[in-house]
């Protein structure tokens, strides 16, 4: 073969699927990720949350014990959708709030501060993909402290309440999935757009938190000045209040202070959220980047 | 010694006899570029949205009806009840605090992420002047871009009112007692918080850690008890706001400490808090590598 034909050609040979690719992005993000102990003790302490939890269905469930405590069970509060919501999801929110805090708006930075975003898009892996295995990271790990030991509370409620308890209470494994999953996810592309706009990672948590502040702040004073609840569309925690309230069929006066605030409206802010944090993402993601 | 010899004594060691004279001339040069460097910067732009926040507020309240119909600055009195919610909860709660989290932090943290601190370090500059020049630097320019905005809230407050009451409130001394208070509020702020996040910013490596727990301790002030109020920043702050305000059902309502106690609270934590600045800055060690 003459010398000038064995010029570069690209790989032609069979490529591996796209969600495998997408998924080593994934490991190595979830590996970095563990490889805190900070946070792999705060992790297991949000598990603990559900022991507790299980522990009082039990002992709600075990006459015996409950007379022991010298507890009447008629003055327990019922477990239906409102024990739920206020028990285990608002707390679970919190620690949700928490963890994506800590490890969302880390993930990108670094990546686009070391110039790593043209290696990795040389590559077969699209935005999508790199976006998508970052968010798995956090997707997985929120599964697993909320709506997974949700679940399993769940079905053991259903099995020591008995009767026809499983049939009147299916919108909670529901409204459990689908509140968590959507703070996980609006909450990890916003704490990614931060992370995408800003280099370093220190500041980057400071603007992620300082916009969550600023929005629950800046919603109340909007509400108190103007009434009506035009400000709570830049309070997101006030959307997911909202939110958890109807998904869970929930008792407003037991949860405390939701805001009236129609359900579309809140789900439509979550969706504008993620468009929003979408489109800042696509842009700031490009496979060529101005080395200074 | 002959003319040459001093000459060259001169050119080798300008003006640089230990003194009040030079720490003076260090201190302001020190203070010129940080000033510069607060308030026009890449990060001073979140300082600006921050103030302009309160400032929209305003200029759309001016104009716009409430859920009724009716204007929510439908009489003075009630005008400044809403000025006073807004700057206890909106200004002092969010836009001082955030603000001076960014612009005190980054005196010492944000040199340090950049590599830069070194060039300060290797100066012949006591660590002493540089950390007051530091700090009356991140003092002045929060000082000037919250003190602004708290002006110019205060100003919009009259919008709907006209120059007429505006002018009366200026004769009569309501409006220049209570944009004074407020004006003064705002500084204390500044230097309260502004000394805390200088402190931390030195202290932690990851500052986000005694923004969350300072801003949760502030958060939830109301709720302690009196023996615990006093160790936060804003409950002597919001002793000496011009009109009282309610702070729900669950409060724990305690006599606000006198002004003096206040004022002089204020300067005592600002003066620990810079001495233990100096401290730390006086044992730093640094490596880049590490951060």
């Amino acid at each position: 073969m003459a010398i000038f034909q064995k010029a570069y050609q690209g790989y032609a040979g069979p490529l591996s699927p796209p969600m495998s690719r997408t998924l080593v992005i994934f490991r190595y993000a979830l590996a970095d990720v563990f490889q805190s102990r900070l946070f792999v003790a705060f992790f297991f302490v949000c598990l603990l949350l559900s022991v507790l939890l299980m522990c009082f269905i039990y002992v709600y469930h075990n006459l015996e014990l409950l007379l022991q405590f010298e507890v009447v069970p008629e003055e327990l509060m019922a477990i239906d959708g409102t024990f739920f919501a206020f028990t285990m999801q608002l707390p679970q929110n919190g620690l949700l709030f928490l963890m994506i805090l800590a490890i969302g708006p880390t993930m990108i930075s670094p990546d686009i501060r070391n110039n790593a975003m043209p290696l990795y898009l040389s590559r077969p892996i699209n935005k999508s993909s790199y976006i998508l295995g970052k968010l798995l990271v956090l997707v997985f790990l929120g599964s697993l402290i909320s709506w997974l030991p949700g679940l399993l509370l769940f079905f053991l409620q259903a099995y020591l309440g008995g009767g026809d308890w499983l049939g009147n209470n299916l919108q909670i494994p529901v409204a459990s999935m689908a509140t968590s999953l959507t703070w996980i996810i609006s909450l990890s592309l916003l704490a990614f757009a931060v992370s995408a706009r800003v280099n370093s990672k220190a500041v980057a948590r400071i603007v992620f938190f300082g916009l969550l502040m600023l929005g629950s702040i800046l919603g109340e004073v909007i509400e108190e000045v103007f009434g009506g609840w035009g400000g709570y569309i830049v309070n997101v925690f006030a959307a997911l209040e909202v939110l958890t309230t109807a998904l869970y069929n929930a008792d407003p006066d037991v949860l405390g202070f939701v805001p009236k605030m129609p359900v579309e409206i809140a789900v439509m802010q979550f969706f504008f959220l993620v468009v929003m944090t979408l489109l800042i993402l696509t842009r700031r993601i490009r496979a060529f980047q101005v080395v200074s | 010694m002959n003319t040459g010899e001093f000459v060259a004594d001169n050119v080798k060691a300008p003006m640089l006899t230990p003194g009040l004279s030079l720490w003076f001339r260090q201190l302001l040069a020190i203070f010129r570029i940080e000033f510069g460097k607060a308030l026009i910067s890449r990060r001073a732009f979140a300082c600006y949205a921050l103030a302009a926040l309160p400032v929209l507020i305003f200029a759309i309240a001016a104009f716009e009806l409430d859920e009724q119909g009716e204007p929510p600055f439908e009489s003075i009195e009630r005008a400044r009840q809403i000025y006073g919610y807004i700057f206890s909860s909106l200004i002092l709660g969010a836009v001082i605090f955030l603000g001076s989290a960014s612009i005190f932090t980054t005196l010492f943290r944000g040199e340090i992420l950049d590599r830069s601190i070194h060039y300060y370090l290797l100066t012949p500059v006591r660590r002493e002047i540089l950390v007051t020049a530091k700090f009356l630097a991140g003092l002045a320019s929060a000082f000037v871009l919250f003190g602004l905005c708290t002006l110019i809230c205060f100003l919009l407050l009259y919008l709907p009112f006209g120059m007429e009451q505006l002018i009366s409130d200026i004769t009569s001394g309501i409006a220049i007692q209570q944009l004074g208070l407020y004006l003064g509020i705002t500084l204390l702020a500044c230097m309260g918080y502004g000394s805390v996040f200088m402190a931390t910013g030195l202290l932690f490596r990851n500052p986000l850690i005694p923004i969350m727990v300072v801003a949760s301790w502030e958060l939830i002030h109301f709720i302690l008890p009196p023996a615990l109020k006093v160790f936060s920043i804003i409950f002597y702050l919001k002793g000496l706001l011009p009109i009282p305000l309610d702070e729900g059902p669950l409060a724990v309502i305690v006599s606000p400490p006198p002004v003096w106690v206040s004022i002089v609270g204020m300067f005592g934590l600002s003066i620990v808090t810079v001495l233990g600045t100096i401290f730390l800055l006086k044992r730093l060690e640094v490596k880049y590598t590490d951060e």
